[in-house]
């Protein structure tokens, strides 16, 4: 965006900043990244008893052109990590990244030569979630902290 | 019949009936920030350590969390107690939690009970060193949730809350549990020559 951080922030631009802002944080569509077990977690929580619909983060997409959150599920491998890269660039900015599950934080008990020890070596992440794998609450807890992080961004106001 | 079913969208209305009739029933959604299930008193969520009830800590730094361990996330500097060469204690104590599995492991090889786990398992941080426990959080943690963790060593049968009483112990900090070698009053099965026969052979 040609216009991104260049005004003084006075009563008009910070008005804006928070529209943009709450309309970002109200339609965080993730994509589909299920690399492990942890992606039936993911998958509970889009379900009715957990129904992450209503933070409006449940409109799961299969192509990143269409989505603005990646929650990356699982273990991921040296071999995933060139198309986790590649996926994330395709993805349209602003975008976020979830790390779901010990494995995406840190690689876990995996302390191997094939897996990556944690998806910032690959791509910026906004959100770790710790547990093995998190309970669909603790995802949800996940997207609520990536929420309010994204209402403190400034778009607009320097 | 097959005409009539087509202009009067027959299985349209049959699939839309049952949509409607989906109003009527219980609602199943978990209203997740505002309600929270209730959680069984075995369950794994984070670490922490417990301590006595006079305020001592009930870790030894024997380290033997750190070997049970099966992705080597817990490090332990175990120290003398100043002024005390017999008894001693985890000087530093890191668990990290980005790396643990939630397997209880390190609590159930914890011969002094000071390790248990909690009911929390929101752990989501914006920063990943957040997530390298040290020592006083994990104290912190115990403390916090003291209840959680007596219930999660209860629940494990671990503790009953008779099996190592403090009372009595004198200058000790700790008991162990009575180590039953008979294996229930049964002899092990000798195996290979008895202490005389080796005697004998050896006069021999």
């Amino acid at each position: 965006m040609g216009l991104t951080r260049e005004f003084d922030s006075g009563v008009m631009t910070t008005t804006v900043d928070a529209a943009v802002n709450w309309a970002r944080k109200s339609a965080l569509w993730p994509m589909t990244f299920g690399l492990a077990c942890c992606a039936i977690e993911m998958i509970a929580t889009v379900a009715a008893r957990y129904d992450v619909d209503r933070f409006g983060a449940g409109v799961f997409r299969g192509s990143p052109r269409q989505s603005d959150l990646m929650i990356v599920a699982g273990t991921l491998t040296r071999k995933m990590a060139p198309v986790v890269r590649r996926i994330y660039d395709q993805m349209p900015e602003p975008r976020y990244v979830i790390a779901m599950g010990s494995c995406a934080t840190s690689g876990n008990v995996y302390n191997t030569y094939s897996v990556v020890q944690g998806v910032d070596q690959i791509v910026p992440v906004d959100v770790y979630i710790a547990g093995c794998p998190p309970r669909p609450e603790a995802l949800i807890d996940g997207i609520l902290m990536l929420q309010k992080k994204i209402m403190e961004q400034k778009v607009f106001a320097r | 019949m097959g005409l009539i079913k087509t202009v009067f969208m027959t299985e349209l209305l049959m699939g839309l009936k049952i949509v409607f009739m989906q109003m009527f029933k219980p609602y199943c959604t978990l209203q997740y920030p505002h309600v929270k299930h209730p959680i069984p008193d075995g369950y794994r969520g984070l670490m922490s350590l417990l301590r006595y009830e006079d305020g001592s800590e009930r870790c030894v730094g024997c380290s033997l969390c750190e070997a049970a361990c099966p992705s080597n996330c817990i490090k332990v500097v175990s120290d003398e107690v100043p002024g005390q060469p017999l008894v001693r204690y985890a000087r530093e104590y890191y668990l990290d939690i980005s790396r643990c599995v939630f397997c209880g492991f390190c609590t159930e090889a914890c011969p002094v009970d000071a390790l248990a786990m909690t009911k929390v398992y929101e752990a989501s941080v914006y920063d990943r060193r957040e997530l390298m426990f040290d020592k006083r959080k994990l104290y912190a943690l115990g403390e916090q949730f003291l209840e959680d963790g007596k219930a999660y060593l209860v629940a494990h049968g671990m503790d009953d809350g008779t099996l190592y009483p403090r009372e009595g112990l004198g200058d000790n900090r700790y008991a162990f549990p009575p180590v039953d070698t008979a294996h229930g009053g049964e002899q092990p099965e000798q195996i290979g020559l008895t202490r005389e026969a080796l005697e004998v052979e050896e006069i021999r």
